[in-house]
C-alpha cells in the first residue's frame, strides 16, 4: 500500500533528469493537491493514491508531453494581458502610490513642524535677547522680562531641534527598515521560485 | 552619548536662566503685569536714539 508521501518521492524520482525542477514541483504540488481533495471527499489515502495511476504512467505522461509552451506565444498573451489589465492595475498603482505619499507626508509633518518651531523659537528669541538692551536702558524690568524671555525662548528652540534630530533619525530607521522588509520579500520569492 | 547630553544640558539651562532672569524682571516691575501695559505695542516708545 503507498502513502502519499511514497508516492510523491517516487514521483519526484522519477521525473528528477527528465523534466525541470520546476515543472517537478509544480507536478508534485498538482498530484498533492489531487490526492488531497480526493481524501476530503470521503477516500482513504491509499484509494486517492491508487487513483493517481502508477508513478509510472505519471512519469511517462510527463516527459512524452512537451514541456514549454513556445516562449514568444506566451510573451504575447502575458504582454496583451499587461496591457488590458492597465485600467485595473493602473489604478490600483495610483491608488497604492497616493497611499504611501500621504504617509509619507505623514510622518515628516512630524519633525518638519517641531524643526520650523525650533527654527522660529531661536530665531525670535535671539531677537528678544538682542534687542533688550535697549528695553533695559528705558525701563530695566522691561529689558530683563524680555531677555529673559529670549533666552528661554533659545533653551526651548534647542530642545526642540535636538527633538526634531531624533524624530529624522527614527523616520530614516523606519524607511530603512520598510526597504529592507520589501526586500526581503523579493528575496524570498526568489527563492522558492528557483 | 556626551554630546547628547550637553545639547539637552544646554537647552534646560538657557530656559532655566531666562524663566530666573524674566521673574527678576517681573519683580522690578514690582509684581504688576500692568506696568508692561504702557510698552505693549509701542516698541518705539521704549527706543530713544
Amino acid at each position: 500500500m503507498m502513502t502519499r508521501n511514497d508516492f510523491l518521492a517516487s514521483l519526484r524520482a522519477g521525473l528528477a533528469g527528465h523534466v525541470p525542477a520546476r515543472k517537478i514541483s509544480r507536478l508534485c504540488h498538482d498530484y498533492d493537491e489531487m490526492i488531497s481533495d480526493l481524501m476530503a471527499d470521503g477516500r482513504s489515502e491509499a484509494d486517492a493514491v491508487a487513483a493517481m495511476g502508477s508513478v509510472g504512467e505519471v512519469v511517462y505522461a510527463a516527459t512524452a508531453t512537451p514541456i514549454h509552451q513556445p516562449a514568444t506565444g506566451r510573451r504575447i498573451v502575458f504582454w496583451a494581458l499587461i496591457i488590458l489589465g492597465s485600467p485595473l492595475w493602473g489604478s490600483l498603482l495610483l491608488a497604492a502610490g497616493a497611499v504611501g505619499l500621504a504617509v509619507e507626508l505623514c510622518l515628516w509633518m512630524i519633525p518638519l513642524t517641531s524643526g520650523i518651531l525650533a527654527g522660529s523659537f531661536v530665531l525670535g528669541g535671539g531677537a528678544s535677547a538682542l534687542v533688550s538692551p535697549v528695553a533695559f536702558i528705558h525701563a530695566p524690568f522691561l529689558g530683563l522680562t524680555e531677555l529673559g524671555v529670549g533666552l528661554g525662548l533659545i533653551g526651548a528652540g534647542v530642545a526642540l531641534g535636538a527633538i526634531t534630530y531624533q524624530l529624522c533619525r527614527i523616520g530614516i530607521r523606519i524607511h530603512r527598515w520598510g526597504f529592507a522588509l520589501l526586500a526581503t520579500q523579493f528575496t524570498q520569492r526568489k527563492a522558492v521560485l528557483g | 552619548m556626551k554630546k547628547k547630553l550637553s545639547v539637552w544640558r544646554l537647552a534646560a539651562g538657557l530656559m532655566a536662566v531666562g524663566v530666573l532672569v524674566a521673574l527678576v524682571g517681573f519683580a522690578l516691575s514690582g509684581f504688576n503685569p500692568e506696568a508692561y501695559g504702557a510698552y505693549a505695542n509701542q516698541w518705539y516708545t521704549v527706543v530713544h536714539f
